[in-house]
C-alpha cells in the first residue's frame, strides 16, 4: 500500500512528462489524501484505537 | 528575465530535495538503517513538492502548481511533527541516529518548513513577472531535474515494495 503511494507519484511524473496537466494534478491531490489517510491508519494502529 | 529567474529558482529547489532524499538512501542503505512508516510517508511529502515544482518545468509556471507545492509541505510535516512527538519524552528511545544532533525526522521537519518559505518566495516573484502562458525550453538542466525525481521516485517503489509488500509497512 505504501508502495501504492509511490506508484502514484511515478505515473504523476510520466503523466507531467506527457503535459496531461489536469490528470497528474488530481492524481496528486488523491496522493495527498491517501497520504493522510495512511498517517491515521498509522495513528491508531499504534495506538490501538479507533476513531 | 524574471521567468527565467524562476525557472532556475524551481530547478534548484528540486535539486535540493533530491539530494535530501538521496541522503536518505544513503542512511538506509549505508548505516542498515530501514526506514518506518512515517518516515516514508516524509519521503512522500518531499516528493510531492518536487513533483509540483517539476509542473512548473514541464507545463508553465502556474500560481497551482505552488499551490500544491505547498500542500505537500503542509501535509509532510504531520508525519513529522507525530514522530517528534513520539519520540521527545525522556522514557522513549530515539529512532535512528542522529546527524549533527538532530534526528531526521526533526530534519524532516526543517526540510518542510525551508519548503514553505522558499515557495512563498517563489510566489512574490511570479506576482512581479509577467505571468503569461507560454511551453517552457526543456534544457539540460530542466532534463536533468526531471530525470532524478523520476529516478528518486522508482527507486522508493522499488525499495518500500520489497521492505513491506503491499502492506502498509504496519
Amino acid at each position: 500500500m505504501m508502495a501504492g503511494l509511490f506508484l502514484i507519484y511515478f505515473i504523476s511524473a510520466l503523466l507531467i512528462f506527457w503535459r496531461r496537466k489536469y490528470v497528474a494534478f488530481a492524481l496528486m491531490v488523491l496522493n495527498l489524501v491517501l497520504s493522510v489517510f495512511m498517517l491515521f491508519h498509522h495513528a491508531t494502529d499504534v495506538l490501538k484505537i479507533r476513531l | 528575465m524574471m521567468n527565467t529567474f524562476q525557472r532556475v529558482a524551481n530547478v534548484l529547489f528540486i535539486f535540493v530535495l533530491c539530494c535530501v532524499l538521496i541522503a536518505a538512501y544513503l542512511y538506509q542503505f549505508i548505516k542498515h538503517e530501514e526506514p518506518c512508516p512515517l518516515c516514508l510517508l516524509q519521503r512522500l511529502g518531499m516528493i510531492g513538492i518536487a513533483t509540483a515544482l517539476l509542473m512548473n518545468l514541464r507545463i508553465g509556471i502556474r500560481i497551482e502548481h505552488y499551490g500544491l507545492a505547498i500542500l505537500s509541505a503542509l501535509v509532510g510535516p504531520l508525519s513529522s511533527l507525530r514522530q517528534i512527538a513520539m519520540h521527545v519524552c525522556p522514557q522513549f528511545p530515539i529512532f535512528g541516529s542522529p546527524v549533527l544532533g538532530f534526528d531526521l525526522y526533526v530534519w524532516a521537519l526543517i526540510v518542510f518548513i525551508c519548503s514553505l518559505v522558499a515557495c512563498a518566495i517563489l510566489l512574490i516573484f511570479y506576482g512581479y513577472s509577467n505571468h503569461r502562458e507560454y511551453h517552457p525550453a526543456w534544457r539540460l538542466l530542466e532534463k536533468s531535474a526531471f530525470s532524478l525525481v523520476t529516478l528518486i521516485i522508482l527507486a522508493n517503489t522499488i525499495t518500500t515494495f520489497l521492505q513491506c509488500g503491499l502492506t502498509a509497512c504496519d
